[in-house]
């Protein structure tokens, strides 16, 4: 990919650069919004806010991970406008749960004695992930969703390689606990219908 | 073991391989820990075969080259040094104006005083008539 080029104003390259990326970039957007709409969206502006901003890319970074800093920031920024479209309830950055109950509604098809399916395991996790505070979500769709190494975790977040492993971490404990107390309420409700 | 010592095992962070096979026995006659298994260990820890395929829209990437080229034409890129003269050039020409507009009001204030004491005070203009009356009085008397 010919930065430099991007640089001059050269627009077949930064098309080279579109090709290339968009769906790494779409894909990333979708896995924070859940939604086409706002993932094209978010998308575009992506590749507009780095068109103007070639400038200040620094050519010996990877064009990749600054694409996906500025898809995450977006990301986050849209889904903090639309606070009450994407999140019933948050756990805080200190593990602690802002609500006293779990609001996550499961999958209407889940019943704790029926396997769960693939679409119900996804949901399940889509509306976990909401609920946990931005950078532990972020740095658990970089890992898991996109494949990103450690490494460039900390280069997307500007952080360091032991903050992501504690995000990483605490994201995993607090996703579990979130699961579990899923399956919890509607194995009592299943329960309770029985 | 029981589903809440088996759902206790799975709760573990790091599961050892004789608690693994403990769990990998019960879930097989126990769809609800099967079920738990799943969503507290298995979507955590490997959540890349449940994702979703992503179909992205046709002419996507058309889509986004015309988004871009057709909103960045106001954005033109400005080079650094010419928006920092830029910047300097107005904060200098900011400054020349306000004081020019400064001095003015001043010395227009002061031509107000000025005026103000020689036409509008009828006070001063009295006393001023009323020494030279006298004066002028004194003068005669004294011829």
């Amino acid at each position: 990919m010919d930065i430099a080029a991007i640089k001059k104003g050269d627009k077949k390259a930064f098309r080279v650069l579109i090709d290339s990326t968009h769906r790494d970039v779409y894909r990333l957007a979708y896995r924070f919004t859940s939604n086409n709409d706002d993932s094209q969206d978010i998308a575009q502006e992506v590749f507009l806010d780095a068109w103007r901003n070639i400038d200040k890319f620094r050519e010996e970074a990877d064009i990749k991970t600054w694409l996906y800093r500025i898809t995450v920031n977006k990301s986050l920024n849209l889904i903090k406008r639309n606070k009450n479209k994407f999140s019933s309830f948050s756990i805080s950055d200190s593990g602690e749960t802002e609500s006293t109950s779990f609001q996550i509604a499961a999958p209407t098809s889940y019943s704790a004695d029926k396997p769960l399916h693939n679409k119900e395991l996804r949901n399940s996790l889509k509306r976990a992930l909401e609920s946990i505070p931005d950078n532990q979500r972020t740095a658990f769709l970089l890992f898991n969703s996109e494949g990103l190494t450690y490494n460039q975790i900390a280069e997307v977040m500007e952080t360091t390689l032991g903050a992501v492993e504690s995000l990483i971490f605490r994201a995993k404990a607090n996703l579990r606990k979130i699961l579990a107390e899923v399956h919890k309420q509607f194995s009592e409700s299943t329960q309770v219908f029985k | 073991m029981n589903c809440n010592e088996i759902q206790k095992l799975i709760n573990t962070q790091e599961l050892s391989q004789e608690n693994n096979e403990l769990i990998e026995i019960h879930i097989k006659s126990c769809v609800s820990c099967k079920n738990y298994y799943k969503l507290v260990h298995g979507l955590v820890k490997n959540p890349q075969h449940i994702w979703d395929e992503i179909e992205i829209p046709q002419n996507f990437a058309n889509n986004i080259e015309n988004f871009v080229f057709e909103n960045s034409s106001y954005a033109l890129r400005i080079p650094m040094w010419l928006k920092i003269t830029s910047a300097a050039a107005a904060i200098v020409l900011g400054l020349f104006i306000g004081s020019t507009v400064y001095d003015s009001r001043v010395s227009a204030q002061n031509t107000n005083s000025y005026s103000y004491i020689e036409t509008n005070d009828n006070l001063y203009m009295a006393e001023t008539t009323e020494i030279m009356y006298y004066s002028t009085i004194i003068e005669t008397e004294g011829e």
